[in-house]
């Protein structure tokens, strides 16, 4: 055997790691060159020597829940390097945009067109009357009948001396009267037209609908 | 495809809800509130009052002097009032309580501790005598709005 490829399977002879075809080859040159036994004599002393001690360094710490620790330090690390959940947000979107722009522009057109639409049609606007009525609404016939001026459809009194007269004009509208019975004079009662002053105004106080 | 219909109805929702709260508003009424002195003895005529003197006088109370005391335009939202003071220091509370079908306001009018009445107005003037004072002259609330 060459003196190179000796050289080179004498360290894996020392360890013990030679087929047994190789290790006989290397017995045998060992057997014939003392020199060369002498050497791997003392490379099995060194290896045997810096393997009891580091056998003894490793025998001096304490092993007692080192697996404990190193797992709490790889839960503790990938809790660090987790990503905030803005920052996930912000790698969805980027992802979502990437894959899905032109779904999520589309939608967003669409959503922009439909609220657009419904403001135009839902919008209150004042009628052409200016009566804050939206376009559109039909007037029923009985309110278009309703006549301009005051329309009264209810009156209380709280003072037993004031009653309440409502006169109806030819175009529909009322005029309200409170006589105060204490201080009305008889010229106001005079003014009333002869069939306002033949009504009892003691009677019963008029209601929505019968005015 | 329907991812698309998903995000779009979902985007939608929050604006149809904003025009969804939008749209039943109700007007706020504006009102013209006017106080005048209207009397059966000779004088002056304010030409602002004829028509309340053409109102009264088809009901046969031919008043011969009339007089502005005061005006006051207001713009009420529902449930809001507006007060007059009358010459005898009682106080009218107009509180716009919504509106007729046709959109016209309907109002109630507190006149002091005497009366109250619903009634709802329109762009022509409508009128209540609401006191006399010690000089014979009717104190006569005018109003009118849309």
């Amino acid at each position: 055997m060459a003196a190179e490829p000796l050289q080179k399977l004498i360290s894996p002879f020392v360890d013990d790691e030679l087929s047994a075809a190789d290790r006989a080859l290397v017995q045998a040159e060992l057997d014939r060159d003392p020199r060369a036994a002498l050497r791997v004599a003392d490379l099995q002393a060194l290896r045997g020597a810096m393997h009891g001690a580091l056998e003894a360094r490793a025998d001096e710490v304490d092993f007692t829940g080192f697996e404990a620790r190193v797992m709490a330090g790889i839960a503790a690390e990938a809790a660090k390097s987790q990503p905030s959940a803005m920052t996930r947000l912000r790698l969805w979107w980027a992802e979502t945009m990437a894959y899905q722009g032109r779904v999520v522009w589309a939608a967003f057109s669409g959503a922009a067109v439909a609220a657009g639409v419904m403001f135009v049609v839902m919008r209150p606007t004042p009628g052409a009357l200016g009566n804050g009525l939206p376009e559109g609404v039909t007037l029923s016939p009985q309110a278009i009948s309703l006549p301009q001026g005051l329309v009264v459809h209810s009156i209380q009194t709280r003072d037993s001396r004031v009653q309440p007269v409502v006169l109806r004009n030819d175009d529909g509208s009322s005029v309200v009267l409170l006589i105060d019975a204490a201080d009305d004079e008889p010229g106001g009662a005079a003014v009333l037209p002869a069939e306002q002053q033949g009504k009892p105004l003691m009677g019963e106080q008029p209601k929505g609908g019968e005015l | 495809m329907s991812r698309s219909l998903f995000l779009m109805a979902a985007l939608s929702l929050p604006l149809a809800a904003e025009v969804r709260a939008q749209a039943p508003a109700v007007a706020p009424a504006e009102l013209e509130l006017r106080v005048a002195l209207a009397g059966f003895k000779a004088g002056a005529n304010d030409p602002a009052l004829a028509h309340m003197k053409a109102q009264f006088e088809k009901q046969g109370m031919a008043f011969q002097s009339t007089q502005l005391v005061s005006t006051q335009q207001v713009k009420l939202a529902p449930q809001q009032s507006a007060s007059v003071t009358l010459p005898s220091g009682k106080v009218a509370q107009f509180t716009f309580v919504g509106r007729e079908p046709d959109g016209r306001p309907k109002l109630k009018l507190a006149i002091g501790n005497v009366a109250t009445l619903e009634v709802s107005v329109s762009k022509v003037p409508g009128y209540t005598q609401v006191e006399s004072t010690k000089d014979g002259e009717k104190v006569i609330l005018s109003v009118s709005g849309k």
